[in-house]
């Protein structure tokens, strides 16, 4: 996976491999629900540095089309997820995941 | 040059995480965005670079911002306390094992692929006209489902 | 051109259905998006009759003579979705005509649903591999939409739970995208199948995301809480297809047709399908929540799945393709008999009620047939799929793993059977005495899958011949070129 044609190229795939590492750090060990919301922005960077910087010099307008996409889907993963933040604010007052009430399993 | 900039993707990502509070995290995970933007430029992905400072750095950190300051600062959730020291442990420990490996990770060969002189409206139109079907469905999937949290809202809220 | 109707006639309704909203409340929605549902399953049987038995039929669309360039493929399997799609949703449809008249915005309510119809579509339709995660995210979102519509405090965090974990599967899924495309430069399974790709680590990353999305154990922590807080419908149509399309046929399309076909992946799928099967069946056992024990006894039947699909011989693709179909049909049924039992009643804990079948005799019915069929008890079509599922266990000699999967299906029975002697048989509770049958449309859906149940029992062999044969051919298809391919080019 690391691209060849780049100088310096490793640094790119441990720069993405990092990206993923905090992004799920972050979802695993945070209890407010808008930090689990950061958690998986910082993941879907991670992976499009991937798609581009693996795709450096020949693929380099299909791997955009692909990070346009990706960057449009999660605007509204974000959104839906801000929305449902905002109605669980307004039922109890609270953002803590460990507030839950039916995790049994 | 690269370096720097790689960096700061990755440190300003990880203040996102660490920082205790929620505006300075979310201002730091914007820094961090427009630094995968220049990232982007440099490499040879302009619409990318754009879309990302635009739209991640710029929508997505709007939303955010609206969402805290709608929720107001008494909704602070008091995190478990860990210490910051164990997150570089572990992150420190987990590039040990990273840089081991990435030598061994497969060299990407590519086969020269012809037609990509096309520019990036035609790739997208044309090309891929099935994933643009496919955005205007995540959008109003997204449109629909908030309209229905919004009106649940004002239903409950009576 | 045809083809992509399956797409396009979902999503324009959607986009009229607040519009017309704005008219009539309750009447012209109902009607819009039940003809819609209508439309599309007429369109389905339609082209199965057309159908030529093999191959695939690929279409490029032209728009007024400018080249649109969208490439709609359909064989075997597709089709056996695309009809399943069209049978749920329909019957979803007209269930909540009646349902979803205590729910708030009955226009917005089929908006989403409508939109979660198309994107279901357009996986199945589709032969390439990025636009499959685009449409899977989208039918994801509209499935969190539709369980928030609960309005609960428990339906929004059992929507927030819902969200992130399949948000995770998700990054899971589009990380082994762009390894593959990083590597092959190429995202159309065919191109990739040709291009003899081939890594462990993205295997891995596409077991584990789609695992969750059909949330076999120990990924299935999002199932039980997201289905008990979610309206009725919820269940039945996410359980019954979503889970199926965004799950067991990415899977299938994955495994089967763009990566070599391996011998470890296939113990995998065996592996996670016989635990899921083990630990679904024993976690159903103690619930009193009709849904709660649903959605358990959904993960368990999945197992089943998946492990008739992850055997790789014909019998068991045969077997598993066909307990896909039935299982669609039988738990949409007793998620709306749930349903209707909470509408009737108010609750669904079955410690609070008893003796409903006096007064609702179609509803205890369907749920007779609906539980029989879940059991595998001949002659409904529950059994037929399970047997063959056995067969092809005893063909390749894993006699331990029949021997779980029939104590299992008896254990089904059990615990089946005594939920629905709970509520509906015994002495009738104090404040339940004036319970009266539900409406009309309600009862009509049940009926109506009942039937289906019934049918596809008894006539389990034309079937079996039309619909399950080619579509398991696809699979065969890619295990013998993978196969070939190894022992000719090495």
């Amino acid at each position: 996976m690391a691209n060849n044609l780049l100088p310096y190229g490793w640094m790119y795939v441990y720069t993405v491999f990092a990206m993923l590492f905090i992004g799920f750090y972050c979802i695993f060990a945070r209890r407010s629900m808008i930090r689990l919301l950061i958690g998986l922005e910082i993941i879907s960077k991670g992976i499009c540095l991937l798609i581009i910087s693996g795709s450096y010099p020949q693929n380099i307008t299909t791997a955009q089309a692909l990070v346009i996409t990706v960057i449009v889907i999660e605007v509204c993963v974000m959104a839906v997820g801000l929305g449902l933040v905002i109605n669980a604010f307004r039922h109890s007052a609270s953002i803590d995941v460990r507030d839950f009430s039916n995790l049994k399993g | 040059m690269d370096v720097i900039l790689l960096a700061g993707v990755i440190i300003f990502a990880a203040f996102a995480v660490l920082l205790k509070d929620m505006l300075k995290a979310v201002i730091s995970l914007m820094i961090s965005s427009i630094m995968l933007g220049i990232v982007f430029f440099k490499l040879h992905a302009p619409y990318a670079g754009v879309f990302e400072i635009s739209v991640v750095a710029g929508l997505i950190m709007v939303l955010f911002i609206m969402t805290i300051s709608l929720i107001g600062s008494d909704a602070d959730v008091k995190e478990p306390a860990v210490p910051v020291a164990v997150f570089i442990v572990l992150f420190l420990i987990f590039s040990v094992v990273i840089m081991l490996r990435i030598f061994c990770l497969p060299q990407v060969s590519h086969q020269l692929m012809s037609g990509e002189q096309m520019r990036i409206g035609e790739v997208l139109w044309i090309c891929r006209t099935f994933d643009m079907v496919g955005q205007i469905s995540v959008i109003f999937a997204g449109v629909f489902v908030l309209l229905a949290v919004v009106s649940a809202r004002r239903r409950n809220g009576k | 051109m045809f083809l992509f109707i399956f797409v396009a006639l979902p999503l324009i309704t959607a986009s009229f259905m607040l519009i017309a909203g704005r008219f009539s409340r309750k009447l012209l929605p109902d009607f819009l998006a039940n003809l819609c549902f209508f439309l599309l399953l007429c369109a389905s049987i339609a082209i199965s009759r057309l159908w030529p038995g093999a191959g695939q039929y690929s279409h490029v669309l032209k728009w007024f003579n400018t080249n649109l360039n969208i490439a709609v493929v359909l064989d075997g399997l597709s089709l056996l979705m695309i009809f399943t799609v069209s049978l749920v949703a329909l019957s979803t449809g007209l269930f909540s005509i009646n349902y979803m008249n205590r729910y708030g915005s009955k226009s917005l309510f089929y908006a989403i649903l409508l939109v979660l119809v198309a994107s279901m579509n357009a996986i199945v339709l589709t032969a390439d591999l990025f636009t499959m995660y685009i449409f899977i995210e989208s039918a994801g979102i509209a499935s969190y939409g539709l369980v928030s519509l609960g309005g609960t405090k428990y339906s929004t965090e059992g929507a927030f739970k819902y969200l992130v974990l399949s948000a995770i599967a998700s990054s899971f899924i589009l990380l082994g995208i762009a390894g593959v495309f990083v590597s092959t430069g190429t995202t159309g399974i065919k191109e990739i199948a040709g291009s003899g790709f081939f890594s462990k680590f993205s295997v891995i990353l596409f077991l584990g995301g789609f695992s969750l999305k059909c949330a076999l154990v120990p990924f299935h922590a999002w199932m039980p809480d997201a289905y008990t807080a979610a309206p009725a419908v919820l269940p039945a149509i996410s359980s019954g297809v979503f889970v199926k399309v965004a799950g067991i046929y990415a899977m299938a399309r994955v495994f089967f047709n763009m990566l070599p076909f391996n011998a470890e992946v296939s113990s995998v799928m065996v592996y996670l399908g016989i635990i899921s099967i083990i630990a679904g069946a024993f976690l159903a056992l103690g619930q009193a929540r009709l849904r709660r024990m649903l959605a358990y006894s959904s993960i368990s039947q999945v197992g089943y799945i998946i492990l008739g699909i992850g055997l790789g011989t014909p019998l068991g693709i045969i077997g598993g393709l066909l307990h896909l179909f039935n299982h669609s049909v039988f738990k949409a049924l007793l998620f709306l008999n749930a349903g209707a039992v909470e509408y009737a009643a108010g609750t669904d804990d079955s410690l609070k009620l008893g003796g409903l079948g006096k007064n609702m005799p179609f509803t205890s019915t369907a749920n007779i047939v609906g539980l029989l069929s879940a059991a595998g008890v001949p002659p409904l079509n529950g059994f037929w799929s399970k047997l063959i599922i056995v067969i092809a266990l005893l063909q390749v000699k894993m006699f331990l793993y029949a021997f779980v999967a029939i104590f299992i299906s008896v254990l089904t029975l059990w615990y089946l059977l005594l939920i629905q002697r709970r509520v509906f048989f015994g002495k009738v509770r104090e404040g339940l005495q004036n319970t009266r049958e539900v409406p009309f449309w309600m009862n009509f859906s049940m009926v109506g899958l009942g039937l289906v149940c019934v049918w596809a029992g008894v006539s389990f062999a034309p079937v079996i011949l039309k619909w399950i044969l080619p579509a398991a051919n696809v699979l065969i298809e890619g295990i013998r070129t993978s196969l070939s391919n190894f022992v000719i080019g090495g």
